[in-house]
């Protein structure tokens, strides 16, 4: 039967619901609550990240719901990355999130798609322009073709930087967001599309065909970003963080499909030693994690990671103040002035009853059982109006055997 | 001692293995072939049903019929084998422990239905092979977790006439018996492509995210498992040529 009371955040003095079970649409919307000792771990990867050139290999593992793709959002927030970047000489940090493909026969192509939409092209030319102006044109087409090891690929990068349409305008002073004729082909040539006409005019003899390509393109692209300075030179280069989520998919990945992809991904992340890291989110159920991950990626895979953060299983203590966190964060007013728990809506042993009795207390279903507490609370008029009712543990036990 | 030559052992294989076994190589050589060699394979015309409409996308060709096994009364056993029955259920998975309780529930399908028939008229084979004298055990090759749960399992719990497998087992097992001509790693390639096609039983999971990640969580479990039965085998194998 539908509510007949009104469901107001503001009556338990919340802006909005703190227990969503789906991420945020923005990483400026994510918030951290509890897991200190998570927030620690990344931390200190990015301080390190920020103070030497090596390349991190990052395995997040826990289980689902634990975390990892919220901790991705979060640590793209514009606001935490820049702490990191002032307190360090490196010149910035680019971030891009994706997820592996789920359609294994199509892995690369959409791994690379996805990358690259994630770069953006406009963002990709900017950083070839650079490239291109700090050398002479002939000496940048030669070195993006020893980048790349190809004529065809380097021709290209360098194509997105030098661009005689774009010269003129700028040199005119009518820089304008319209894309040239030759950028539209571009585009068209990094995504598979061009026709054998329009390579010729570009002037490329072959399309980006394989896997191979695809990752070589990848970590060329990566490499510009990161900058093409000598290692040393910690200022003049940018570190490129590349998450990728969901890499248990992997599990599904048929062994011709598999092979090859790993083998690309392989090669992209030792092509890159240096001012990158590539996070790779597994959920993995199995004690055994080592053996579980060997098996979804093989143990050559294993023996490039450089760091593990764990997302383990809260404790009752850690699981209450991630819980406190949330509420004080979308706090409209303090209950405490009103006479009420700083735990409110809940009273304090109905929260610690909840925490206790979850089967398990991965954030995924304590926000759950949180939410749906508070969804029965409201439906069934425990909280009538602004700080009046409370839900106690007889509630939230009532909650539960019902199954809610 | 002289040993006869012995008679190729029967294999009844369901619909679902069946089609699992389409594209699956193992040491270069389609997996079909290698279990029609080494079996004698067989199943219900309800298979033969079940798998017309794929037969058309099968990369291999074969006189399906010919391997159809009819004796008259099936729907007799049928009724004595799976009118009520009781099945284990998966309970609750415990985060603690990681391990999944169980709970048993008496079963009454609707024999009507031809959903399963495959499965069950196999079963029946498979007792009726063994009353028929021609047989001492069955291999009952089946890839439908659902049904082995449901059917199969409360089978061979009361008749001890052989081991239900599923395409894992057969490699597993053709690994063990072809050691000389089959690598560790194409066994484990052939193991990663039949996991992941298998069909899961999700029943117990509430939304779609949860499939997916329990589907993962088992597929990933379950090839673990398989990895290291072929390594322990390869492991038993160099230590004895090793001894040699």
């Amino acid at each position: 039967m539908a509510s007949i009371y009104p469901h107001d955040w503001e009556w338990i003095f919340l802006k909005q619901d703190p227990f969503p079970n789906t991420p945020p649409r923005r990483p400026e919307d994510a918030v951290w609550a509890g897991f200190q000792e998570v927030k620690g771990q990344l931390n200190e990867l990015f301080v390190e990240a920020l103070a030497s050139p090596q390349t991190q290999v990052v395995l997040a593992r826990g289980e689902y719901g634990s975390g990892k793709t919220h901790a991705a959002m979060y640590t793209r927030r514009r606001d935490y990355l820049d702490d990191f970047v002032q307190i360090q000489r490196i010149k910035d940090i680019d971030m891009y999130y994706v997820q592996l493909p789920k359609e294994p026969e199509h892995a690369d192509e959409l791994l690379y798609r996805d990358i690259l939409e994630a770069v953006q092209f406009r963002r990709l030319r900017q950083f070839m322009r650079a490239i291109v102006a700090a050398e002479t044109p002939h000496g940048a087409l030669e070195k993006l073709q020893d980048l790349s090891h190809s004529e065809t690929m380097g021709r290209a990068l360098w194509l997105l930087g030098f661009d005689p349409e774009y010269l003129e305008q700028k040199n005119a002073l009518q820089e304008s967001d319209a894309l040239s004729e030759q950028q539209k082909l571009l585009e068209r040539f990094f995504f598979s599309q061009a026709t054998r006409r329009e390579l010729k005019q570009l002037g490329l003899s072959r399309d980006i065909k394989s896997t191979q390509d695809r990752f070589h393109i990848l970590a060329s692209v990566f490499q510009c970003i990161i900058g093409l300075a000598p290692i040393e030179a910690i200022e003049q280069h940018r570190r490129v963080i590349l998450w990728i989520d969901e890499m248990e998919d992997l599990i599904g990945y048929p062994s011709r499909y598999h092979r090859s992809f790993l083998r690309g991904l392989r090669d992209f992340m030792d092509t890159l030693p240096n001012y990158f890291t590539i996070f790779m989110n597994f959920s993995l159920a199995s004690f055994d994690y080592a053996k579980g991950i060997e098996v979804v990626t093989g143990a050559d895979f294993l023996d490039r990671v450089t760091h593990q953060i764990h997302f383990k299983e809260p404790s009752e203590e850690e699981a209450l103040e991630y819980v406190l966190d949330l509420l004080h964060f979308y706090r409209t007013d303090d209950p405490t002035v009103h006479g009420l728990p700083n735990t409110y809506p809940f009273d304090h042993s109905a929260l610690l009853i909840l925490l206790t009795d979850l089967r398990s207390r991965i954030p995924h279903d304590i926000n759950q059982r949180c939410a749906d507490v508070i969804t029965a609370a409201f439906q069934q008029g425990v909280i009538i109006a602004p700080g009046n009712g409370i839900i106690d543990k007889d509630f939230v036990r009532g909650v539960e055997d019902r199954g809610v | 001692m002289v040993r006869a030559k012995s008679k190729k052992t029967l294999c009844i294989i369901d619909t679902c293995a069946l089609v699992d076994l389409n594209n699956i190589e193992l040491a270069r050589r389609p997996l079909q072939k290698w279990l029609w060699k080494e079996f004698e394979v067989t199943y219900s015309d309800a298979v033969l049903e079940e798998f017309k409409s794929f037969q058309h996308h099968m990369s291999f060709r074969e006189d399906w019929e010919v391997h159809v096994w009819r004796f008259p009364h099936v729907s007799a056993y049928e009724r004595a084998l799976f009118s009520s029955h009781q099945r284990l259920l998966e309970d609750k998975h415990c985060k603690q422990c990681k391990q999944i309780t169980w709970k048993t529930d008496t079963f009454k399908p609707d024999l009507a239905d031809a959903k399963d028939r495959g499965e069950r008229y196999n079963c029946c084979i498979a007792l009726n092979a063994i009353l028929e004298g021609e047989y001492s055990q069955v291999i009952f090759l089946t890839d439908d977790l659902r049904a082995v749960r449901d059917y199969v399992a409360h089978f061979f719990d009361i008749f001890s006439l052989g081991i239900a497998w599923s395409l894992l087992d057969l490699i597993a097992y053709l690994f063990t018996r072809y050691q000389n001509n089959i690598s560790l790693e194409e066994a484990k390639k052939a193991l990663r492509d039949v996991n992941t096609g298998l069909t899961p039983n999700n029943e117990r999971l509430a939304n779609q995210n949860d499939i997916r990640h329990g589907e993962y969580e088992k597929k990933q479990q379950r090839l673990t498992n398989y990895y290291r039965k072929v390594e322990q085998i390869a492991q038993i194998f160099s230590q004895l040529s090793g001894g040699r």
